[in-house]
């Protein structure tokens, strides 16, 4: 499965709606559900799932999918 | 920054309706704040006495004044009373509440290397920053009769009252130090604790944070001892209200504030 699969399926599961609301280029302000505490549960949905840690920084920039899957393909590339 | 303030009796010695002046705020605004009571007085007692003290107040003090009172939501026709006589609502606050002992934290691996401390005379210029740009939605900044930079500066000068006089106010760290916010907490009565006054970063809102910090708050507050945290959210204030309800905050004692402002 790719990358955006998994977190388009995170994202639904933790937001609690159908993951084709979610597209390449969705960010917090298009889905009302992602709010304070979805954005903190998905967060930890992220670490959990892709054995990252993120620090408070980091928390504020991951809004959007394209700003996760930045992230994820530099934290997850192999050493 | 509240503590016991003496109120004086309409019409004295002994009279319904009773009134104090604000010390904290007068000195903050520069003019008097007083607060009258008269929620609970029988109404024809307050129709009666409220148009002459506010007469006797005009005549004695300087200008400008603000008066303010608090009622229940549903006296209504206090609030008729109240706006007859110059009054006019500025706020409408709830007093969410809770036993510590019931608390169970809604997110139980904290996220991102958070840290909550003591504050320290050290933290101050920080805790003034973070105070000076936190509120709007309170009813002194709502108010458009009163100057927001003044209403700032009462927010300031809480939070240094509060760790200059020993009360329990909190610095909450991101993973490289820097505080993020802070949550002052007073001890009341036995027991219990007042969540007095809490600002966050606002570059760190509406991302969860905010519940971080509350909750590591109220495990502290409970690992202190303490069995009931209370406090009271103006309604404007929905994600803050929103934050206590996720918490399992119940919500009691609906009450309008009206001001008086006279020039």
């Amino acid at each position: 499965m790719h990358q955006i699969e998994t977190v388009k399926d995170l994202m639904a599961a933790t937001f609690g709606i159908e993951s084709d609301r979610i597209g390449a280029q969705t960010a917090q302000f298009d889905i009302v559900e992602w709010d304070s505490v979805g954005h903190l549960n998905l967060m930890l949905s992220l670490e959990q799932t892709f054995g990252v840690t993120l620090d408070v920084e980091q928390m504020t920039q991951l809004t959007s999918v394209p700003a996760i899957l930045q992230y994820l393909e530099a934290a997850c590339r192999p050493q | 920054m509240p503590s016991a303030m003496t109120y004086d009796a309409f019409p004295a010695p002994d009279g319904p309706l009773r009134y104090a002046l604000i010390p904290w705020d007068s000195e903050t605004f520069g003019f008097p704040f007083i607060e009258l009571r008269c929620a609970g007085v029988d109404h024809e007692l307050a129709a009666q006495h409220l148009p002459a003290l506010l007469e006797s107040l005009d005549a004695r003090s300087q200008r400008p004044m603000l008066v303010l009172t608090k009622i229940p939501v549903a006296a209504t026709r206090l609030a008729e009373l109240l706006t007859a006589c110059g009054f006019y609502p500025v706020e409408t606050a709830v007093e969410p509440h809770m036993a510590l002992s019931r608390f169970r934290s809604v997110v139980e691996r904290p996220a991102g290397g958070m840290t909550l401390r003591d504050a320290r005379e050290a933290d101050m210029p920080r805790l003034v920053e973070l105070a000076r740009g936190s509120f709007r939605a309170d009813r002194l900044h709502v108010d458009a009769n009163l100057p927001s930079d003044k209403a700032d500066e009462r927010f300031v000068r809480w939070v240094i009252n509060g760790v200059r006089d020993g009360d329990m106010v909190f610095c909450y760290d991101d993973a490289r130090g820097k505080t993020i916010g802070f949550y002052h907490v007073r001890a009341t009565a036995s027991g219990t604790v007042d969540l007095s006054l809490a600002a966050l970063d606002r570059a760190y809102q509406k991302l969860g944070i905010g519940l971080l910090m509350y909750q590591a708050v109220l495990l502290e507050c409970r690992n202190r001892g303490f069995s009931l945290a209370e406090t009271h959210v103006t309604v404007h204030n929905l994600d803050v209200l929103n934050l206590f309800a996720r918490l399992g905050f119940q919500f009691r004692n609906p009450t309008l504030t009206l001001h008086r402002y006279s020039s």
